[in-house]
């Protein structure tokens, strides 16, 4: 696999990629992605705490297909292909439940909830003599979960899921481990089918820290994002200096991180101990015992991150002001977990979690999830609905003859990076900008579809 | 129920129709301004996520998860700031027309308040989409003065759309 400089990946039919407009609208791309992209990949399906009990289980897509996460009865965790052995019926066509069996709805054929057939009706009577129902277990998935996010992948050989996630984890750690990895999602899941392939969502989640200022230009001038830093002794706006770090690695995977500085970009002052913006005070200091001193420079004037786990999961960690919300309301952080997932080569289906930790008020967490739900949400008419606007905007024009055929352009922030020794691992650029970690996705994109692996 | 009591409690129907009327007329012609007049200051607005479940005498729509909320400071800058090229989701507008329907009115426990449920059928078509979406929706409204001729503010909706996973284009209204 290679990354060079110009953004292009493998030589080859995929080579041109991400340049070439087709592989936004083709289902032949898409067929191939199945193979290659969707197959090879660990792919999210969900967290631990959505199927807490055994028998629990919920209906999830692991690429393009259906499977049944489920909970056995000795807890463990499974990714059974929604299909029967039989006929190929789709099994379970509810979101979610508690079962101990599937039973088949067109001849009855039962399965247990860890993918065992359990009963064939009739078999001993009219089945052959031999007929074994063991070699006739659903289908299954490989499932691993990392720290209550659960996995899946149709690659029996992958690498295991924590060697798969690379040094992605430490910057999902870096987040999870400010409450001792007790985060849940607030609420079920959010859905909605948005217009554009999937990797436009997707790369504008690994990296794109340059539409902001257009994109979301209302909720800037809102003053969504807050413009002080509660008690770090800077109230004025020109004192803060934005300093934004790319990073992306060899999996695919990339993030943006935003750190808030000084004028002269040193860190903030923390008079009167370390503060955590979007959190409340009074966890600020169990917070700080519990975080390592690496992980303790990298929240030093933390202002948020998002990011794509290659090749369909992305997140956003970020603090909105009483724009969104009550007045009186104090910046609050809300970490979004989503995946997108293709309804056709040309819609997304996104699904979208708020996590919130477990011990932090219901006030807090009502809040939190709130100020997702009002902007960056299934149904948002504000904030997503925008960027859900240039997705359908870039997908109208993929398709004319001459316009299939015209050249994206991917240079930006060539050239113009800081090198630097980051806190975190991955290749790291100081820039606040950049289209690296999009070329980075695409170069892997590239080799995968072009050679299989 | 005398027939005093059901005139006048055809007549209070007959006058929330017609604020729902109004209301709907306001958002398919983009007046706003006169929208946003009708709610009260407490507006709160909410979609719950629909559910499948097997057992259909489940719950359909999730208690706590909703696909989107707002209140009115939030609509009130979506609206705002739609003089700005920068609106981008809303410039051009599409067009809309919601249709409203089965509108039934019951005196809720609170003085002054009504529990209203109507339907709503959505179009909406931009260049490049055309959707349609029903939805039931359950409003509280305030009844700011009293009969023969009363006036409403909008406190509360809640959405319950027709829909296991909607489209963009299906959800971008305000319902």
């Amino acid at each position: 696999m290679s990354s060079s400089s110009d953004g292009r990946g493998a030589a080859g039919q995929y080579g041109d990629a991400p340049r070439d407009r087709s592989i936004y609208t083709e289902q032949s791309v898409l067929d191939r992605e199945a193979e290659t992209i969707f197959f090879r990949s660990w792919l999210f399906l969900g967290f631990e705490s959505e199927i807490s009990m055994p028998g629990d289980y919920v209906v999830r897509q692991l690429g393009l297909d259906q499977v049944i996460v489920s909970r056995d009865e000795e807890g463990g965790l499974h990714g059974l292909l929604n299909s029967c052995m039989h006929r190929g019926t789709q099994l379970c066509k509810a979101d979610f439940g508690n079962t101990a069996h599937f039973r088949c709805s067109y001849h009855g054929w039962t399965y247990k909830n860890d993918g065992r057939l359990a009963a064939v009706p009739r078999m001993r009577t009219l089945y052959p003599v031999d007929f074994d129902k063991s070699e006739r277990g659903l289908r299954q998935a490989r499932v691993e979960s990392y720290r209550g996010f659960i996995y899946g992948t149709w690659d029996h050989d992958a690498v295991s899921l924590p060697d798969y996630l690379g040094e992605s984890r430490w910057y999902l750690d870096a987040m999870l481990d400010m409450f001792g990895g007790d985060w849940v999602p607030y609420a079920r899941p959010q859905r909605v089918i948005s217009p554009g392939n999937w990797k436009l969502q997707t790369e504008n989640f690994v990296g794109d820290g340059y539409h902001v200022e257009t994109t979301h230009k209302s909720a800037i001038e809102a003053g969504l994002f807050g413009d002080v830093i509660p008690g770090s002794g800077i109230q004025r706006p020109e004192d803060i200096t934005t300093v934004g770090h790319q990073v992306n690695m060899e999996q695919g995977h990339g993030l943006r991180v935003v750190h808030l500085r000084d004028a002269q970009g040193n860190a903030l002052p923390t008079r009167g101990g370390r503060r955590y913006i979007g959190f409340p005070p009074e966890s600020y200091d169990a917070i700080t015992e519990r975080l390592s001193p690496e992980q303790l420079e990298f929240h030093e004037g933390f202002a948020g991150m998002h990011g794509a786990i290659f090749p369909n999961a992305a997140f956003l960690f970020v603090s909105h002001s009483e724009a969104v919300g009550e007045t009186g309301d104090p910046l609050t952080a809300y970490l979004c977990w989503r995946v997108h997932n293709p309804v056709g080569p040309r819609q997304t289906e996104v699904t979208y979690w708020t996590l919130v930790p477990r011990e932090l008020s219901e006030e807090w967490k009502r809040r939190s999830y709130g100020y997702q739900a009002r902007t960056q949400s299934a149904g948002g008419i504000y904030f997503e609905a925008d960027d859900f606007e240039n997705f359908d905007r870039v997908d109208q024009m993929c398709t004319g003859p001459n316009a299939r055929n015209l050249e994206f352009d991917y240079s930006l922030g060539m050239g113009r990076s800081i090198p630097t020794q980051y806190v975190g691992p991955g290749n790291a650029e100081q820039i606040l900008m950049s289209e690296t970690n999009q070329r980075n996705f695409y170069a892997r994109w590239s080799a995968l579809m072009e050679q299989g692996d | 129920m005398t027939a005093v009591d059901v005139a006048a409690s055809r007549e209070l129907t007959y006058q929330v129709e017609q604020f729902l009327f109004g209301e709907a007329a306001a958002l398919d012609e983009l007046r706003y301004d006169e929208w946003l007049a009708m709610l009260d200051t407490q507006f709160y607005y909410s979609v719950p996520i629909p559910v499948i479940r097997e057992d259909p005498f489940l719950p359909r729509y999730d208690g706590i998860g909703v696909l989107f909320e707002a209140n009115r400071r939030l609509m009130a800058l979506k609206m705002s700031r739609l003089k700005h090229e920068y609106a981008w989701s809303d410039r051009p507008p599409g067009f809309t027309r919601r249709l409203v329907t089965n509108v039934t009115v019951e005196t809720a426990k609170a003085p002054e308040r009504l529990t209203v449920s109507s339907h709503v059928l959505v179009s909406r078509s931009t260049r490049s989409t055309n959707s349609l979406i029903t939805a039931n929706r359950k409003d509280e409204l305030r009844i700011i003065t009293d009969g023969p001729e009363h006036q409403f503010l909008l406190l509360r909706r809640d959405v319950y759309v027709d829909v296991a996973v909607p489209t963009h284009q299906q959800l971008n209204v305000i319902f």
